[in-house]
């Protein structure tokens, strides 16, 4: 990476309980994110990708332990801040959008006092300026009236200007990195398109760098410029938006792929099958977490976790058997 | 288990040649919401109006549509699980509504449904065998009939036999499913009802219960009316579509037609919408998101329903058009359609 | 096209499917949770004692003897005599017999006619919920010590006529709770799953309505016990209800009323029967509503 990363991660472990079953939800994850980049984590439930997004911020419950692993945030050690310096951290250097705008947004509270807050906290800005800046964002992220949305309760708006007003809220403080978990799953599909071209968009104009974590490969394709899947906690390949789609090298990037029916594919033929289920993370198998559902498995992805391996920062793999030949395979991508 | 060049290529019925096992006509379902307010206006929710399909045997309709289209509404009155406000439902050509309660009970069930939240379509006081048994105990087949035919719908649908012994919260996502498919095959129905089948499930998963839904269908010439927001699965799986706003249908093709050439706006809106897992087709491919959100349909707009959100609207769209057949087996509802007839999608 | 890479169809079961079926698993957990044993360690000697007291060797509970009245704790009556000389301890005994007698049926039969009512009314629906919820309502609006005490001046004295009456008062209760369990899971698709079978109503009603809605009746069953006990004490206490000679928790009390600074014992002793009973069915039902609540067990897996 030319430009000095935006936010840089290596080995974060996440997990949760103690005594019987300990829940390992992320097992060793690295990656930088440049400034201004659209990065996405794809990846099943219990792959992890939520509670890596909500470490990222330190946002997790009470009995998540991070056993080890660094985050620096524009220079900053995130998990070394105090409580006080991690406050000035939320809202104004990184912001947050979650999955459900209704449970983000509190019901009692008009919609501009809301907006206001974190401008009035971070920034000391006084009421009329935060209100104007705010209304300049509700008409930026896309809301008809503006001035009249300051004044409603978010219960007397739809899931989709919520998610707006939330998206404007993270804007507000103009941080450099939004992390956005799931901001489409419930809403509806021509809706969703709207969001998602508006966080491009924004992207673009703000240089805001964001993490767009999803299980939908189709959102992926149009908005990320660099993909990490994840699976059993791991990040399994990482690389540019068309190295994962057009050359994937593990299995399970390969598999799903092929496994979703493409809206240009043939018809007559059966979807190809990942075979088994996803993992349990409270027995993870010693080796690669893949290996009881890949059918290309070798003697070391049972015993041995594989390293991430390829270009440095580039589009890399971990799998015993992805880099290299795969001559025993033959197979190619259904196009 | 090899997959063999027969496997693959899955043969279809020619559209429009095939008799219709299950058509529904003029299908209609309003909800009384009460008043607001003691003397303020009857509030009516018309969920679904004026539907109209068929599907004959070995085929499958696709009913797609957003939140508030109509669509679950529409499944549940096949399934015979809502009462229609009005209309027809033929299976085979009986009238459904108006037969007689026995004859009725017998009737339904013919028609199964498949749901989408495999947790709360299963008694968790019950095992799941007894679960996929209840349609068969219901109709009074004795136990040993019932624990065989158990086993065999669980091999029908790729499951161990042991599993029957399970309680659900045991069991993942996936299997859960393929115990709701195994259920509703127990009565060997006429027509499956599949509502948003994979919607709950993973990614890595949802091809496998396509699949199975797929093979059945193969296996046991069913009928299947599969509802779904996810066109992909829709295009690969459905051999007609219907697309639903507002509890109408606004536009109803076969599936390689309604991709290749959307004639009505909310068609091509939704096509649009919906990403394409390919960066190269998602870089080339234009953006026409509609604006605005989906209207509620308790107070839809008069005239053409998707008048407010369409980028071509004119006067004319305050008269609202009829479902027309523009070519054979190509219905819309647009006064504009004949536009777009052989052009390219968006 | 290249060839695909062949597919077994055949599921792997889960590992974690194997493991025995949840039934089991309740129990194991009713017996580990604290309150539960707690609880049981109060009940249990209760009950036992009161339902093997005709074959235990206690002084004939009405046989008086008036030389010894209002003797305080002895080694020879350990709870020592009453107005009329009657062994405490095996009065109280006694009393625990009838008062816990009439808890249990009164809670038994009002739950079981509640559960009757609740179901038709939530199942149903329509004009026939609405009459039975205004018929409910009217008796929700009275306390039910009122409508017990107001039922035993009709009724008369006597235990079956407190057990009635009891009953009485607390079937609404009892039917609303359970109406509102059924409204909760009267259209879950596993219902739906059933009407399409063709089922007919009473094998829904019998197969998936009433044991999926049980499990908290069984949590309300030792409240509604503890309440009864504690009802038909303040009634009979009132004189009406169980009369003397037959014991009761509530008459005794009564019968030490007058005397409650000479011979405090004869009125403490069930009083604090009274109240250790009570708190110990509320920790059974507590302890058994923190093992079958489905929101705390999701809780701990978190």
């Amino acid at each position: 990476m030319s430009v000095a990363p935006l936010l840089s991660v290596r080995d974060l472990h996440v997990q949760f309980g103690a005594r019987r079953s300990v829940v390992r939800a992320v097992n060793g994850v690295d990656f930088d994110l440049a400034p201004g980049e659209r990065f996405a984590v794809v990846g099943e439930s219990g792959s992890g990708k939520s509670v890596m997004s909500l470490a990222l911020l330190r946002l997790l419950p009470r009995n998540a332990l991070i056993p080890s692993g660094t985050i620096r945030l524009a220079g900053r050690d995130v998990l070394s801040l105090t409580e006080r310096d991690l406050g000035r951290l939320r809202g104004r250097d990184a912001a947050m959008v979650f999955q459900d705008p209704m449970s983000s947004l509190n019901p009692v509270l008009r919609i501009g006092r809301q907006i206001t807050a974190p401008m009035r906290r971070h920034l000391g800005a006084d009421e009329d300026h935060a209100h104007a800046r705010a209304v300049e964002l509700l008409g930026e992220v896309g809301l008809p009236d503006p001035e009249r949305a300051m004044r409603t309760f978010p219960h007397e708006l739809s899931g989709g200007m919520r998610q707006r007003v939330l998206i404007a809220m993270a804007l507000s403080c103009r941080p450099s990195l939004i992390i956005a978990d799931e901001p489409t799953t419930a809403l509806d599909v021509t809706v969703q398109a709207q969001i998602i071209r508006l966080l491009t968009r924004l992207s673009e104009e703000h240089s805001v760098a964001m993490i767009l974590v999803t299980h939908d490969l189709g959102i992926v394709a149009r908005f990320a410029q660099r993909v990490a899947v994840m699976y059993g906690g791991r990040f399994v390949e990482v690389g540019t938006v068309d190295e994962i789609f057009y050359d994937p090298r593990h299995p399970y990037t390969e598999g799903l792929l092929r496994s979703i029916p493409h809206t240009g594919a043939e018809r007559t033929e059966l979807l190809y099958q990942i075979d088994g289920f996803p993992p349990d993370p409270t027995s993870l198998p010693p080796g690669c977490a893949f290996e009881p559902r890949c059918t290309c498995s070798i003697e070391v992805c049972r015993n041995q976790v594989p390293a991430l391996e390829g270009e440095e920062g580039g589009h890399a793999a971990r799998c015993w058997v992805a880099v290299g030949d795969r001559v025993h395979r033959r197979v190619e991508l259904v196009r | 288990m090899m997959l063999t060049e027969d496997d693959r290529i899955i043969e279809r019925p020619q559209t429009g040649s095939a008799v219709p096992l299950l058509e529904v006509e003029g299908l209609s379902k309003t909800f009384d919401l009460g008043r607001a307010k003691w003397t303020g206006p009857k509030r009516l929710l018309r969920a679904v109006v004026d539907a109209t399909f068929s599907v004959a045997r070995g085929e499958t309709l696709a009913l797609v549509g957003e939140s508030g289209c109509g669509k679950t509404t529409t499944a549940r009155m096949v399934a015979l699980l809502e009462t229609p406000t009005a209309g027809h439902i033929r299976l085979g050509g009986h009238d459904l509504r108006a037969l007689s309660g026995h004859e009725f009970r017998r009737e339904r069930r013919r028609v199964q449904m498949v749901f989408q939240d495999s947790m709360a379509s299963l008694d968790p006081r019950m095992r799941v065998g007894h679960s996929i048994a209840e349609p068969l105990a219901v109709t009074g087949a004795p136990r040993a009939e019932r624990d065989r035919r158990v086993d065999q719908l669980l091999e029908q649908v790729g499951l161990e036999t042991r599993i029957a012994d399970q309680f659900p919260q045991t069991l993942s996502g996936g299997q859960r499913q393929r115990i709701g498919i195994a259920r509703a095959l127990a009565l060997k129905p006429d027509v499956i009802v599949a509502d948003e089948p994979t919607s709950a499930l993973d990614l890595s998963i949802r091809a496998q219960v396509v699949n199975l839904l797929r093979r059945i269908q193969r296996e046991l010439d069913i009928a299947i009316v599969f509802i779904s927001h996810d066109l992909g699965t829709v295009r690969h799986l459905a051999d007609r579509v219907a697309v639903m706003y507002l509890g109408r249908i606004v536009e109803q093709s076969p599936t390689e037609q309604l991709f290749a050439n959307p004639l009505h706006p909310y068609t091509r809106a939704l096509i649009s919408a919906v990403p394409v897992a390919d960066p190269k087709v998602e870089r080339d491919r234009q953006w026409k998101v509609p604006e605005g959100d989906v209207p509620s349909p308790i107070d839809p707009p008069s005239g053409c329903a998707f008048r407010a959100r369409c980028p071509h609207a004119t006067d004319t769209c305050l008269t609202r058009p009829p479902l027309d057949e523009l070519r054979p087996g190509r219905l819309v509802a647009c006064h504009f359609a004949d536009r777009w007839i052989g052009t390219k999608t968006a | 096209m290249t060839a695909i890479v062949p597919v077994p169809e055949q599921v792997r079961t889960n590992p974690r499917s194997l493991h025995g079926p949840p039934r089991f698993d309740v129990v194991h957990r009713l017996v580990a949770n604290r309150r539960v044993i707690a609880g049981l360690v109060i009940v249990v000697p209760f009950v036992a004692l009161a339902l093997f007291f005709p074959v235990l060797p206690f002084r004939p509970p009405n046989a008086s003897s008036l030389g010894d009245r209002l003797s305080s704790p002895s080694l020879s009556h350990p709870f020592g005599t009453d107005t009329l000389g009657r062994d405490q301890l095996s009065r109280t005994v006694a009393g625990a017999r009838i008062s816990i007698m009439v808890g249990v049926l009164a809670a038994a039969i009002s739950i079981s006619l509640g559960m009757l009512i609740g179901t038709v009314a939530g199942y149903f629906g329509g004009w026939v919920d609405s009459i039975v919820s205004a018929v409910l309502n009217v008796f929700l609006s009275f306390p039910g010590l009122l409508i017990g005490l107001l039922l035993v001046a009709v009724f008369g004295p006597g235990v079956w006529q407190i057990v009635a009456a009891v009953s009485i008062a607390f079937t609404p209760r009892a039917a609303r709770l359970q109406r509102a369990s059924v409204l909760s899971m009267r259209n879950r698709p596993y219902m739906d799953a059933a009407r399409q079978a063709a089922a007919p109503t009473w094998w829904i009603l019998l197969r998936h309505v009433v044991p999926n809605t049980v499990s908290p009746m069984l949590v309300v069953g030792s409240i509604f016990t503890a309440d009864a006990i504690l009802i038909e004490a303040t009634i009979s206490f009132t004189g009406l209800g169980i009369v003397p000679p037959t014991p009761s928790w509530g008459s005794i009390i009564k019968g030490g009323q007058a005397v409650l600074r000479e011979a405090w014992w004869i009125s403490l002793v069930p009083a604090m029967c009274l109240i250790v009973f009570a708190i110990g069915l509320h920790l059974l039902a507590d302890g058994t509503r923190q093992v079958i609540d489905p929101s705390e067990q999701l809780e701990k897996q978190r």
